[in-house]
């Protein structure tokens, strides 16, 4: 009999890389680009855009786009850890062939686990040209 | 009132004095975009905040000694600076993309520096000599005085970083009482009173209901 935590993490090729993925790019610490997962595949993931409307000091409303990246753990080569730099290239649209724009890992925020079930979820910050 | 004059020409001052460098919003905004106060953007919202009226200060009918305090709300927005050019140049070697990866900087400290930037332009404008009497008539304003700057926390809003804070503009005026405004001219009833030995018949009066 299958085990179930391997069974959901084998899911996760349907839930998290299936018809509802987006392409996602990663640039490593190291500058190592990656487009592709392990299999050779491009290398796809689950991608939201959140609007938050609290700001909690002044109590105001606040509008903004909060995108986070959801991937399969065993797809990467090199798995993002909270306190590193990475660069992360998305569509800025649900659509395969949106262009993409320029985040990094949001440094505020630990990449979430799901050790325990086999992805990984990225906090993301706008970034602009230096 | 001079409240209401006062604070006109505090946003017409500011606005005067944007050179690009920030918005200026003469009213509370409630629900603000992170994109739209990003950068050079930022907000500096102007509102009348509160009033004190000395009773030693004045007198029933007036003129009375009015201490307006304004509040100057700023809000500021910044995203993380990189390299993004040899992050996306595929000609760039692991190296060179690690390099640029290792100077990023952070929103944060990016907004941290934005607001106190902001700050220092609001209070020089505000606190300028040239702006003693914020281009009112000379003794409308006096004892003009910025007492506080405060910061708030760095709030993480996705993929900006928003910083808020705000400044306590407070100066003395006097207030005249003119009464209310007229609420508008009804029925006029023009009307010539016959005095024993008004020979012209010019003495009369003129009633306006309201």
């Amino acid at each position: 009999m299958i085990n179930l935590r391997e069974q959901v993490e084998s899911d996760l090729s349907i839930t998290l890389e299936g018809n509802w993925a987006l392409p996602v790019e990663l640039t490593d610490p190291d500058g190592v680009k990656t487009t592709t997962s392990v299999t050779g595949d491009l290398l796809v993931g689950q991608i939201l855009y959140d609007i938050v409307k609290l700001n909690p000091e002044t109590g105001e409303e606040m509008v903004v786009n909060k995108p986070v990246v959801t991937l399969r753990r065993t797809s990467l080569t090199r798995v993002p850890q909270s306190g590193e730099n990475w660069f992360v290239r998305i569509p800025i649209a649900p659509s395969l062939t949106a262009p993409k724009e320029d985040f990094v890992l949001d440094p505020t925020k630990s990449t979430e686990g799901g050790a325990s079930i086999g992805f990984i979820r990225l906090y993301l910050r706008r970034a602009q040209q230096s | 009132m001079n409240f209401r004059i006062i604070k006109a020409a505090i946003v017409n001052i500011l606005g005067a004095s944007e050179a690009g460098q920030f918005q200026t919003v003469g009213f509370q905004r409630q629900v603000k975009n992170a994109k739209e106060v990003l950068d050079l953007q930022r907000f500096v919202q102007v509102y009348y905040s509160t009033g004190d009226f000395s009773k030693q200060g004045g007198r029933l009918n007036g003129p009375t000694q009015h201490d307006p305090t304004y509040n100057i709300v700023l809000t500021c927005s910044k995203a993380a600076t990189v390299d993004v050019a040899t992050l996306n140049d595929d000609l760039a070697t692991a190296v060179q993309k690690a390099a640029a990866l290792a100077a990023l900087t952070e929103a944060a400290s990016l907004v941290d520096d934005s607001f106190d930037e902001l700050a220092d332009l609001v209070y020089q404008i505000l606190m300028d000599g040239t702006n003693l009497d914020l281009g009112l008539p000379v003794g409308t304003v006096s004892n003009k005085w910025i007492d506080s700057i405060r910061k708030d926390d760095t709030t993480p809003n996705g993929e900006f970083v928003v910083l808020t804070g705000s400044m306590n503009l407070t100066l003395r005026t006097a207030e005249q009482v003119p009464g209310p405004p007229p609420l508008g001219v009804g029925e006029i009833i023009d009307t010539v009173i016959d005095l024993d030995g008004d020979d012209t018949e010019q003495t009369g009066v003129e009633v306006a209901l309201t």
